[in-house]
């Protein structure tokens, strides 16, 4: 095992066939969506946007703006909620060219297939290509393994997937490598870093780094990167903790990490992610998702602490929760979408939405266990909704989307009149032993306030998602400060401040708090080696120090 | 009371999308579902039963089609069908309304009912003839588009509101009867974990070819008396010109020379 790693020096590239944006009346207008992301928080501006359609070209135009010291921002589908991929001038560069699948690997040792992407490849066609096995177009266009490797996941009788799941599926792989996307289903397989087996990276200078996870791990918290003209660079691993919670806040440090987890997760500030090996697994024989009714948000929590515990009768792949004004939302919007949800009554206030893979032979183990559960805690499983058609499960997912489309449009309401009203969303995670806690601080915080509000989301990560709903311009400012308060007391509690969305350039003030100045001036000191300029992607993670 | 129900599985339509080079269906990855309005069918034989019961009250569904086709009968069981019939065999492929009826009503033949409902038409094929098809071979009184049904209280007939296109038709008639189901009949109920666990031990008979005893080339596609020839999309309409002039006057000169250009003035 090393610590040091060589890049690459980048092939020469024809740069004169690469689509080019330059004129800044074409750049407002048509291409006004290249400046902003689903947060739709500012409003960014670039001089140009580039589109390469290869990594060569990547490399080449970033080479070229490090000779003459232009900030570059590097820019995915733009799904994300902090403003990550919104340009603050200089250049910016779209990757939706580069969206070719790649090849697959198959890995015996473990069992494991792969499939190798551009970063530009969606993340939805990447699933439905891999799930149907639609994959001609790849075919031919590996070595003799990589063939072989297609050739028997074609021969495979079941179905793969990528297990993490992410819901946003018009997110690129790029996208989702660089700020380790989670999913519906990181309660059971965790988030997109756990499934990556390679990157390419085009650092600030145009060399290219290769990553295989495994080969490159950190010596007491230090990499050596030799660049292509022989200059070698040293990196020190920041060396703060990191919460024992699913986690997308800030660079990954351990001291004897892997290099690919230094850039899984960096949103971009250590260079461009061109290309990405995933691992894939098949999908279960039988799943069922259920729809599980409560009469209180304790039993509920009740619920879900017995569930997750290590003696619970059923693992789940997720736990999803919606609370008492979550599910006043979700009444009113089935019945105008003219779905019924019968066992859904009066006295349900707590909604706890679940998914479990059984077989025929342990199947009636696994409910009956279930059951126990369920009645423990004033539910059961006869005044539930499941399914056994993956088209339930859809169903269940679209009355899911209630919650956040019905806030979506009450701030939209109220943003006519005050036009400083935006939904603040938390986005905190807390250790397991904290969940109880975390939430009846929420309760009594804005409740105590009146604030209009909604919780609901990953609870089997301890990740709720609390939507404030300002009413005027004055519940906003309370609404943010509200925020600065629940992250320090995530942060007290042992949890981060951002579980899955990430810093980007919004949540920069809430990283301190979990990490210090300290933490954040490791992280700078990351930048600074990889990047001394300062030009990828400024203003993500860790503010631009004064000298730059 | 004995209520059978036939079923059938179906491709999620709003998710299919057409070949347009071919124009078949491109089913790959499109979910299948219980047909909606069997699942109408499944509801109202459930709440017969339940209401009407009687310890030998039975709902048995029925569906014929290849081996997968049997998640829809674990779904009619989870909702509360006490028994299924899956008739699978290579030589059911290929059949045409006539045929699947007549496979389905040989088998219904075999077994006891006092009613039969079916879904008015399957969302895939939209012909809504197989159901009136079970009716004449078994030859018993079809109520079809029922949107309201009552059991008289001996149980011997039944009452049912059939949808016309001016409103509705109240029709009694002796039991047996086969009756096929509309929108507005109920609002079926979703299927719960014990539901489905119960679904999984519930019987499930196995009938082919053979078990049903009909000779080879009255069934399949052998056996049917009309054959699809060719299926097509509807021909794509072409789409409209707009005209983008920089000012109203230059448009205005696009247009008077577009409609010269096709001798309308």
């Amino acid at each position: 095992m090393t610590n040091k790693i060589k890049a690459l020096a980048p092939d020469e590239a024809d740069l004169s066939d690469m689509k080019v944006v330059e004129y800044q009346a074409d750049i407002t207008e048509t291409y006004a969506l290249y400046l902003d992301d689903e947060s739709h928080s500012f409003e960014g501006e670039t001089e140009k946007i580039v589109f390469p359609a290869n990594e060569a070209q990547v490399a080449a135009v970033l080479k070229d703006a490090y000779e003459r010291e232009i900030p570059v921002t590097i820019q995915g589908a733009r799904t994300g909620l902090t403003g990550a991929a919104v340009p603050l001038g200089g250049l910016t560069v779209n990757l939706e060219r580069m969206n070719n699948l790649l090849h697959m690997q198959y890995y015996e040792d473990e069992n494991l297939y792969t499939i190798t992407t551009e970063a530009g490849v969606l993340l939805e066609d990447l699933v439905n290509a891999v799930q149907s096995k639609r994959l001609d177009m790849i075919k031919g266009q590996g070595g003799p393994d990589e063939e072989k490797a297609l050739e028997r996941f074609l021969n495979e009788k079941k179905a793969y997937t990528f297990p993490v799941d992410p819901t946003e599926t018009s997110a690129w792989i790029g996208g989702i490598t660089a700020c380790n996307a989670s999913g519906a289903r990181t309660f059971k397989y965790g988030a997109t870093r756990e499934w990556v087996k390679r990157i390419r990276v085009v650092l600030a200078n145009g060399d290219i780094l290769d990553i295989r996870r495994g080969q490159c791990n950190a010596d007491n918290g230090v990499f050596e990167i030799e660049h292509s003209d022989g200059e070698k660079v040293t990196v020190n691993i920041p060396t703060y903790v990191m919460p024992r919670t699913k986690n997308a806040a800030g660079l990954y440090a351990k001291p004897d990490m892997d290099l690919i987890d230094l850039f899984i997760g960096s949103e971009g500030i250590l260079g461009a992610i061109t290309l990405v090996e995933l691992g894939l697994v098949p999908l279960p024989e039988n799943i069922m998702p259920v729809k599980a009714f409560f009469p209180s948000e304790d039993d509920a929590v009740g619920f879900v602490y017995d569930i997750r515990s290590s003696d619970s009768p059923v693992k789940m792949d997720f736990l999803e929760y919606y609370g008492p004004n979550a599910i006043e939302m979700i009444k009113e919007k089935a019945s105008s979408a003219g779905i019924k949800i019968p066992a859904l009554s009066d006295q349900t206030k707590a909604i706890v939405f679940f998914e479990f893979e059984y077989t025929d032979a342990d199947m009636e183990d696994k409910i009956m266990g279930l059951e126990t559960v369920l009645n423990k805690h004033n539910s059961s499983s006869e005044s539930s909704w499941a399914g056994m058609e993956r088209s339930e499960l859809e169903k269940m997912k679209i009355v899911r989307h209630f919650v956040p489309e019905t806030v979506n449009g009450l701030i939209a309401q109220r943003k006519a009149q005050f036009p400083k009203v935006h939904k603040i969303g938390t986005d905190m995670a807390v250790p397991d032993e904290s969940l109880r806690d975390y939430l009846k601080y929420y309760r009594t915080v804005l409740d105590g306030q009146g604030m209009e509000y909604v919780i609901f989301g990953h609870i089997g990560n301890n990740h709720l998602h609390c939507n404030m709903i300002p009413r005027n311009d004055e519940e906003v400012d309370q609404g943010m400060d509200n925020y600065m308060t629940f992250a320090k007391k995530a942060v007290e509690l042992g949890g981060t401040v951002a579980a899955e969305h990430g810093i980007g350039k919004l949540k920069r003030d809430f990283l301190k708090i979990m990490y210090g100045e300290k933490g954040i001036e490791q992280m700078q000191a990351v930048k600074r080696a990889l990047d001394p300029k300062w030009l990828l992607n400024r203003g993500n993670v860790v503010p631009v120090p004064a000298d730059r | 009371m004995k209520i059978i129900v036939p079923v059938k599985q179906v491709p999620e339509v709003a998710e299919v999308k057409v070949n347009p080079e071919t124009g078949t269906l491109i089913r790959d990855g499109v979910p299948s579902i219980l047909n909606p309005f069997d699942e109408l069918a499944v509801e109202e034989a459930i709440r017969i039963k339940e209401a009407h019961g009687g310890d030998d009250s039975e709902v048995t569904v029925i569906t014929m089609g290849p081996p997968q086709a049997v998640d829809v009968l674990y779904k009619a069981m989870a909702m509360g069908a006490d028994k299924a019939v899956h008739m699978t065999d290579r030589i059911f492929a290929g059949a045409d309304t006539w045929v699947t009826a007549l496979t389905l009503a040989e088998q219904i033949r075999k077994m006891e009912f006092d009613l039969i409902i079916c879904g008015k038409q399957a969302i895939d094929g939209d012909t809504a003839q197989v159901g009136p098809e079970i009716a004449e071979i078994l030859r018993i009184p079809q109520i079809c588009y029922v949107r309201k049904v009552e059991i008289s209280e001996d149980g011997k007939f039944v009452t049912a509101h059939r949808e016309t296109d001016e409103g509705y038709e109240v029709v009694k008639a002796k039991l047996p009867v086969l009756l096929t189901a509309t929108k507005g009949l109920n609002e079926p109920r979703l299927p719960n974990i014990m539901g489905i666990m119960k679904a999984k031990k519930k019987p499930l008979e196995v009938v082919d070819a053979e078990k049903l005893g009909v000779s080879e080339d009255r069934l399949g596609l052998k056996g049917s008396p009309t054959t699809v020839r060719k299926v097509f999309p509807p021909e794509q309409r072409a789409g409209g010109i707009k005209i983008d002039g920089e000012n109203p006057k230059e448009a205005a000169r696009q247009l008077v020379e577009f409609l010269a250009k096709k001798g309308v003035i």
